[in-house]
């Protein structure tokens, strides 16, 4: 009798532990978190931007086709209402590389860029903060410590021993012939360039009903100061951030361009 | 009576429970049944981490059995072609030709492109793309018909009669002989592919402390990268981004002033207008040894390379805005060629790991 007893508790053990590996997916938590999705958009004087497709008006009678506009975010993170500063809060994202390189069409500029983040904790939040460009923590790190893919497996520059941290290419018809035969390359990266945006708004987490968070920027806004100052291809075509001047103006005007609608 | 009727009763559930949760575990089966010996990738630490699919873990038998097909030609029609042909190691696995020759002297349609670090390559094989993983890619030459111009049945069975093949498909995969098939052949062909890592060059050297660079080497290194203003921008690293010496993606480099009755490239795979004429853009490493240049071989030396982007490249809508005109100096020229001469790796094109077990 007692060694069936023994039997018996030994099997249920180990049906238990079976158990466990065959289904480890449910967790206490689940009622407590909700999904966040974040969305990317971009567009040219607000109309959507196409790689390649489209032309768009320019200041000084300049015409301007794009093939590439991307740029680096850090640390996305929500403002928790609990917070009495910004400093916390709970990260939706670490690093993300905002390309809009396939944004080809129409339906794609629609569908704009989407992060999707699961299981951040549910409740009130009062605002959201987002790094523009590669946090130090990562800009001091190289693509050997990242996998096939991750973002920071690529745009990583040697000889600045850093990231790019955006990047603009097209071309530009100075005359509005129909030739885009400027070429234009901004590839803009260091840490000094580091900006951190922050937008004030109550936001609320729930479970089952995603939380979207819509962001845009407007590529013109990059390229031109509300104050009518705009970055003239006739002259320039092109910053490695070897004009300091050049990364500042697009540095600057990329974290004024970035919106939460 | 009935207590002992009982307890045998709910034992003999409990026991069929077991078993049905234990088969289940489908890996505890697998695990029993084959273990081959695992392979760890010596990576370099300056490469990001290649992306092994886990349905195809590397293996010493697996890439064993790979280095044989690949360098055997009981994979082409006539036995006369392996892949070996057209990627040889002396040439950092390409194959000195403008065209790669197939069976029966039938020459291919683009150049043979290198396969050094050829296992990083993620984001689409070939010239235009067209396999997103080595193991897909693996399926086209043998049946081309301007390569190996067989059928995988063919090869199948072959391979199944083989003396040696059933017994290295079984130490590889733990298959029998009558499941030898063609995606384990491409399994095997692709594990061989990922060991196939370059990373000690004399650029790799420097890097690591070991070497020092020559006046001239320095400063076409520093062009290179566009890294100083007191010195001209070639604009190269853009594309062919270090330590792989290419971002792996697709560009359209202007090498031609239309492309009516060209090779689209990628557009001719994706149907999109924007992408013709965009072709992988090749690594580096190595290019000294890998000539012909250009998807078609239509440069022979890199003198002639540098010359077609010093001359910022023939315009049309989406050639990249990297290409564009340098105004390189012959001296630029000469420093750059001897930069691009320290990514010869001697030891990648000399490793016997790599070479023919035959």
């Amino acid at each position: 009798m007692r060694s069936t007893s023994i039997f018996f508790g030994l099997l249920s053990f180990l049906m238990l532990g079976l158990f466990s590996c065959v289904n480890d997916s449910t967790s206490d938590g689940d009622d407590l978190v909700g999904n966040v999705n974040v969305n990317f958009k971009s567009s040219f004087k607000g109309q959507p931007l196409l790689m390649y497709e489209n032309a768009y008006n320019y200041e000084a009678g300049m015409d301007l086709r794009f093939q590439l506009f991307q740029f680096y975010i850090s640390h996305l993170t929500l403002i928790s209402e609990m917070e009495d500063t910004i400093s916390g809060g709970e990260e939706l994202v670490d690093i993300a590389l905002i390309s809009f390189k396939d944004i080809t069409s129409q339906p794609a500029a629609n569908e704009g860029i989407i992060l999707q983040v699961d299981n951040i904790p549910a409740g009130k939040y009062k605002g959201i903060k987002v790094g523009i460009g590669v946090a130090d923590d990562f800009n001091g790190t190289q693509p050997g410590d990242y996998s096939a893919g991750h973002p920071l497996s690529d745009n990583y520059w040697t000889a600045a021993k850093g990231y790019i941290f955006s990047k603009i290419e097209g071309n530009a018809d100075l005359n509005r012939d129909g030739a885009f035969t400027e070429k234009l390359t901004f590839h803009i990266g260091a840490s000094e360039l580091y900006k951190e945006k922050v937008f004030i708004e109550d936001f609320e987490v729930k479970p089952g009903t995603p939380l979207s968070l819509d962001f845009n920027i407007d590529l013109n806004n990059i390229l031109v100061k509300n104050s009518g100052d705009f970055l003239d291809f006739r002259q320039v075509t092109q910053d490695h951030t070897n004009n300091l001047e050049i990364a500042r103006f697009i540095s600057e005007n990329l974290g004024n361009s970035l919106s939460l609608e | 009576m009935l207590n002992k009727r009982a307890t045998f009763f709910v034992t003999t559930i409990l026991l069929l429970l077991v078993l049905l949760l234990i088969g289940l575990q489908q890996d505890f089966f697998l695990q029993k049944t084959h273990q081959p010996s695992p392979y760890v990738l010596d990576e370099p630490d300056l490469f990001y981490k290649m992306a092994q699919p886990s349905f195809n873990p590397l293996s010493e038998e697996g890439i064993f059995l790979g280095r044989h097909l690949f360098y055997d030609p009981i994979l082409s029609l006539d036995s006369t072609i392996s892949c070996a042909n057209c990627h040889q190691q002396k040439l950092a696995f390409t194959d000195g030709r403008a065209f790669s020759e197939g069976i029966e002297g039938h020459l291919g349609k683009r150049s043979s492109p290198s396969l050094a670090n050829i296992g990083y390559h993620y984001k689409g094989l070939f010239w235009d793309g067209r396999s997103i993983s080595l193991e897909a890619q693996a399926i086209h030459p043998v049946i081309d018909t301007l390569e190996m111009g067989n059928t995988w049945e063919e090869v199948e069975n072959r391979l199944k009669k083989h003396p040696l093949y059933p017994k290295l498909f079984k130490d590889a995969f733990g298959i029998k002989r009558k499941e030898i098939k063609k995606e384990w052949v491409a399994k095997a062909l692709s594990q061989f592919q990922r060991t196939l890592i370059s990373t000690d060059s004399p650029y790799d050297q420097m890097v690591a402390g070991k070497r020092k660079f020559t006046e001239q080497e320095w400063r076409g290194m520093t062009i290179f990268f566009d890294a100083s203003e007191e010195l001209s921008f070639s604009e190269c690293g853009h594309c062919h981004t270090d330590p792989l010496f290419t971002h792996i993606g697709f560009e359209n480099n202007g090498i031609d002033p239309d492309l009516i009755n060209r090779d689209k490239g990628k557009g001719a795979i994706s149907g999109k207008i924007f992408e013709e004429g965009q072709f992988k853009v090749p690594t580096l490493r190595n290019i000294a040894v890998t000539a012909p240049y250009m998807h078609d071989g239509r440069f022979k030396t890199l003198e002639e390379v540098l010359e077609h982007y010093n001359s910022g490249g023939h315009p049309s809508p989406n050639v990249s805005p990297n290409v564009r005109p340098l105004n390189l100096s012959e001296q630029d020229k000469k420093d750059l060629i001897a930069f691009l001469n320290t990514l010869t790796d001697s030891t990648f094109i000399s490793n016997e790991a790599y070479s023919s077990p035959f």
